[in-house]
């Protein structure tokens, strides 16, 4: 049943990402292509979300223990955020870029799924209490969803300040979103960004502390995290106290963002392992 | 002026329908201001018009740009002439007057409803000014169903060809392509403050424009500030002198230059010395230009000149044009629905007569056959049956026959009329 589910949800988050793409291509005047785009999503989005139900209730479950899980719950914290912000955010533009992450993120929980990644680490006996794993996993889940979303809306505010710029006709033909609201979306994600994996730094310090493990470790979640952890610090730096422009800001947003999604798809599943992979075995 | 000519329907209607009237593209400025003063108000004049029993049904469409009377009835000389007396125009405005009849009056009425026969294709007032005019002829009781279908369909093909096609969309003003791309760039524009500097008339409008959309604050700089002062008055805004156009551009989001200057008043170097890092969206419509072209290089900020403004503006028009084009089909396809319409309506007597042709035949035929049944309840019915289908088959027929009698020699009637039976 978890199964069928989460296959129709991505068939419909397909449908809806040919839809935004075909009403950003071919704008329809009768706004039919952003209906369908939107019914789709939200059927998928509802889909999705009884999937995550099935996997929640399912037993022995421990929060992001493995791949296919973890990515199953971007996805779906993804979506979370665009299903709510989908009134402001209901471009074609941006539904082009967001929806096809989330069929990534679902591609991957898939693939993992059926490569059995998630049987590659051992689960830890009675290790992590509970509590612990749900400050860390919580905080971890909400700074993956917004590094996905910055990357998204930087780059969009790319493409449209380079279409002002260059192609302006085009620009007033396509119904993006002003400037302004990319803008502030970018600074906000960065900020609840920061605030998140401060929060995963902090609780991974205490788990390892509680552990008697080394607080620092090779793992690529470590790694990858706190070189994040420092360049949002920069970005946010950069655009609070130096003044950078928004295209700048968006420059580095995109550079940091893809970078850590990179890393992470290469080491989770290119390389079949899952986070915390050094620090478990 | 273009010489207006009498235009004649495809095919002619009974009632015919009629338009007649003068429009911008007849009649110039002067000739439609004194038809306004003369003419009286549109609820007397289609009563009237019912009164002198010169129309059955009428209705006034009155605008800055048009004066025209849809009727049924009326065609012909005696509305001309009505018309004529009642506007008493000069004999050299005569030719002004057109008159459409039957498909060519509703073709126009559909033109007219989707604004493809306005001064600015796609404009949208239009549509509201027909829907007046008719709910002021439903109120005076100056429309029959004649009238009443023929405005719902121009309402509905209007409708049509504003969602299925591009005719409202992209603006062809200058200050309406500043508003958009100032939408492009501001999430809300009542937060944001404009700076002109000059008092050209386009940076005016273009000022006007913005402020209408909500504007927070205005700054005028001028070589003279007495000038800039009264500008600033009409917007409610802040006068400056020209040096001080570094110092209100912190203020700024939006700055429109039209200043006759030998260079440029705005450069790189000033505005990146601006404080905050708040996008700046310049227009320049200045010749020589007012802003040095190297600010299109700098982040956040947005600069067009004239001729940028101009290409969007044309590029626009082009569209809009293609858009017209498509909009004529959509008229054709209305106007077609429309000759349906008028056909079954046609019929309308034709099939009343047949229905009671055949319920008189099934009342005689029981009266006849049912009293003196001997048979059974089964062969009653099967002569009933028979005898009904061979009366109504006999009728069908002489209907064909006689038909076929009036038919005759190239006659492109169809195929099947129904003559209505005099009682």
């Amino acid at each position: 049943m978890t199964h069928l589910f989460a296959v129709l949800s991505i068939a419909l988050y397909i449908a809806a990402t040919v839809a935004y793409l075909l009403q950003l291509w071919r704008p329809s005047k009768t706004g039919r292509s952003i209906a369908s785009a939107r019914m789709a999503f939200v059927v998928a989005f509802v889909l999705h979300t009884i999937t995550m139900g099935f996997v929640a209730l399912e037993p022995g479950m421990r929060v992001l223990d493995n791949g296919a899980d973890y990515f199953l719950w971007v996805s779906w914290a993804t979506a979370l955020v665009f299903f709510f912000f989908r009134r402001k955010l209901e471009y074609p533009i941006v539904g082009a870029f967001v929806v096809p992450v989330i069929v990534a993120f679902m591609g991957s929980s898939s693939y993992l799924l059926h490569a059995g990644a998630s049987s590659l680490v051992e689960r830890q006996e009675g290790g992590v209490s509970v509590v612990l794993s749900l400050i860390h996993a919580v905080p971890a889940l909400v700074s993956v969803v917004s590094l996905a979303m910055a990357l998204i809306v930087s780059t969009v505010f790319l493409v449209v300040d380079a279409r002002l710029k260059r192609r302006p006709a085009v620009a007033l033909r396509s119904s993006g979103p002003d400037l302004q609201l990319l803008d502030r979306l970018n600074r906000q994600l960065a900020q609840v960004g920061f605030v998140a994996i401060s929060l995963v730094v902090l609780s991974g310090g205490l788990w390892a502390v509680s552990q008697q493990k080394p607080i620092f470790s090779l793992d690529t979640s470590v790694v990858s995290g706190l070189v994040v952890w420092i360049l949002l610090a920069c970005i946010l730096h950069g655009r609070l106290v130096l003044g950078w422009s928004p295209k700048r800001v968006s420059r580095f947003t995109i550079l940091v963002t893809a970078s850590f999604f990179v890393s992470v798809f290469i080491v989770m599943v290119m390389a079949g392992r899952i986070t915390h992979a050094l620090l478990w075995s | 002026m273009a010489q207006a000519e009498i235009i004649v329907g495809e095919t002619t209607y009974d009632p015919r329908l009629v338009v007649t009237g003068v429009s911008f593209r007849t009649l110039d400025i002067d000739g439609r201001e004194r038809l306004a003063r003369k003419a009286p108000d549109p609820e007397r004049l289609a009563a009237r018009l019912l009164q002198e029993g010169i129309a059955k049904e009428a209705a006034v469409i009155s605008t800055c740009n048009r004066f025209e009377i849809v009727s049924v009835g009326g065609e012909g000389g005696g509305l001309r002439r009505f018309f004529e007396s009642l506007l008493e125009l000069p004999e050299t405005q005569r030719d002004a007057l057109y008159q459409y009849t039957d498909a060519s009056a509703v073709r126009h009425l559909y033109r007219v409803s989707s604004s493809l026969d306005s001064m600015l294709v796609g404009e949208a007032q239009i549509l509201g000014q027909v829907k007046k005019a008719y709910q002021r002829a439903v109120q005076i009781g100056s429309v029959g169903s004649h009238l009443h279908h023929l405005f719902q369909s121009a309402f509905h093909v209007a409708k049509k060809v504003r969602t299925h096609t591009d005719i409202a969309q992209n603006g062809v003003s200058l200050s309406y392509v500043a508003v958009r791309l100032s939408q492009q760039i501001f999430s809300d524009l009542s937060t944001t403050s404009v700076l002109i500097i000059g008092s050209g008339e386009m940076a005016e409008l273009a000022a006007l424009h913005l402020c209408s959309h909500g504007c927070r604050k205005i700054i005028v700089a001028n070589r003279s500030v007495d000038r800039a002062a009264e500008l600033a008055e009409r917007f409610g805004g802040l006068a400056v002198s020209l040096g001080d156009v570094d110092k209100a551009l912190d203020d700024a989001d939006i700055v429109i230059g039209s200043i006759a200057i030998d260079r440029p008043i705005l450069t790189a170097a000033s505005v990146r010395s601006r404080r905050g890092s708040r996008p700046l969206f310049l227009i320049d419509l200045g010749v020589p230009r007012n802003f040095a072209p190297t600010l299109a290089d700098v982040d956040n900020v947005y600069l067009y000149n004239i001729d940028d403004l101009a290409a969007i503006a044309s590029e626009n028009k082009a569209l809009r044009d293609e858009a017209a084009k498509e909009a004529e089909i959509v008229i054709e396809y209305g106007l077609m629905q429309f000759e349906r319409w008028r056909k079954k309506l046609a019929a309308v007597p034709a099939i009343v007569d047949i229905r009671a042709r055949i319920e008189n035949i099934c009342r005689t035929e029981l009266s006849l056959g049912l009293p003196n049944a001997p048979e059974s309840r089964e062969e009653t019915i099967e002569r009933l049956a028979h005898s009904l289908s061979q009366r109504i088959g006999h009728e069908l027929t002489e209907l064909l026959e006689r038909q076929k009698g009036v038919t005759t020699g190239d006659r492109d009637d169809p195929p099947f009329i129904f003559i209505p039976r005099t009682r």
